[in-house]
């Protein structure tokens, strides 16, 4: 259900600033903050990103598949990436850290193939990362909780 | 454990394998479009919250730019009436100028230092026109002064106004004299009336013959008022001056006697 209301908000942001500039990719950002989360079947978080990727690139970029192709990457290079960061280092701010590359990578990906509906720049960018931040801190703040619930 | 890895893997590899799949096999063909239509058409109802907010946002800013630009729009009409207006008295301004200057008979007021405003002011004759210390200064043949001091090409005129100034003068229907005299502040006052005065209101006031430079009959006023009142020591009416030193723009010099 999370899922669906991640894309929406994107979606949701992606209408309101159509044509002036890009949302943040909160629907990749929640994906990769499933990522971390080791109960969470990878197998479901995988079909979810190929689906909302799809929707996407239906709705927005009209290449279809180029959306669904980087979040399955992004989700499976998070995962190969977080599997080498030892249990005393997966701390929330790594986390958020991790999420924030991953999606800059996805970011820089879509602006070289000129698939960014609303624009591209420095200052979309900024705009981009700016809009993000709530969501990051959330995430890394939720996963810092959660690790000390689980040391206590 | 390790089978559930793999498991992701393969499944991750398949999702990639089919997204490539359908990016190359979309691309350009009318299926792609079709269903992209379709998609948007059902999204379009999710979608309506955002979209009556961005246009209402729209709304907002193109109400705001809009007024933005009445406002500037008003700015610039303004600076530009400014303009017209400044354009307009300049040449005004000049014209009366030219009209002075090319009458031989009347000076042109230079100058009249605020500091000193009932006082005096300057002309652009001088002794080089003939002008001479003591000669009277008249605006439209009403008295408005006395040549006070005279430089080769310009005059000092002290005004009637003036509380230093005091000329002579003669009520033309009794004939009593008396003294006009300025309070400094754009009045002037008869003095010097006899105890017994029997003046009446719009009596013509005149100077009275003193010297050659000051001949008799020039009018200078009326009388505004009956009711007395004290000017320094002495009882004083109010006059209503011939002149408009408001509006004081020429200056004739009444020749002397001699010339």
């Amino acid at each position: 259900m999370l899922y669906i209301i991640f894309w929406f908000l994107q979606d949701f942001f992606q209408v309101f600033l159509s044509g002036l500039l890009p949302t943040a990719d909160f629907f990749l950002l929640y994906l990769l903050f499933r990522v971390f989360d080791e109960e969470e079947s990878k197998v479901l978080l995988i079909w979810a990103a190929f689906a909302g990727g799809l929707v996407w690139d239906l709705r927005w970029t009209g290449f279809i598949g180029f959306t669904s192709v980087l979040y399955v990457l992004s989700i499976l290079s998070a995962e190969w990436i977080w599997s080498f960061i030892p249990e005393t280092g997966k701390t929330g701010f790594l986390l958020a850290f991790m999420i924030w590359i991953i999606s800059v990578f996805g970011y820089v990906v879509r602006t070289f193939a000129h698939l960014y509906p609303g624009g591209s720049g420095l200052d979309a960018f900024v705009f981009q990362q700016l809009i993000a931040i709530p969501a990051l801190v959330f995430f890394g703040i939720y996963y810092s909780r959660r690790v000390a619930i689980d040391n206590a | 454990m390790a089978a559930r890895k793999e498991k992701k893997w393969i499944h991750g590899l398949f999702a990639i394998f089919i997204s490539l799949l359908l990016l190359v096999s979309t691309h350009g063909s009318r299926f792609g479009g079709s269903f992209s239509e379709l998609v948007t058409t059902v999204l379009n109802i999710p979608e309506y919250p955002a979209r009556t907010l961005r246009n209402n946002f729209s709304d907002i800013v193109v109400w705001f730019t809009a007024r933005k630009d009445l406002y500037t729009r008003i700015k610039m009409l303004e600076e530009e009436n400014i303009n017209l207006r400044s354009a307009l008295s300049m040449s005004n301004s000049t014209s009366v100028m030219k009209k002075i200057d090319s009458n031989k008979t009347t000076a042109r007021v230079t100058f009249r230092p605020p500091s000193a405003w009932w006082s005096e002011c300057r002309i652009n004759k001088g002794a080089s026109n003939g002008i001479e210390a003591g000669q009277l200064a008249l605006q439209s043949g009403m008295l408005v002064g006395r040549v006070a001091a005279v430089e080769k090409d310009y005059s000092w005129i002290e005004l009637i106004t003036s509380p230093s100034l005091l000329i002579p003068a003669v009520v033309e229907e009794t004939r009593d004299v008396a003294v006009v005299k300025g309070d400094g502040n754009g009045g002037i006052w008869l003095i010097y009336l006899p105890e017994d005065f029997r003046v009446k209101e719009g009596m013509s006031i005149n100077t009275a013959m003193v010297n050659e430079m000051t001949p008799p009959g020039i009018p200078i006023g009326r009388i505004a008022d009956i009711d007395s009142r004290l000017v320094g020591n002495s009882k004083a009416l109010l006059l209503d001056m011939g002149g408009d030193l408001s509006r004081l723009y020429e200056i004739s010099i009444l020749p002397c006697k001699g010339d």
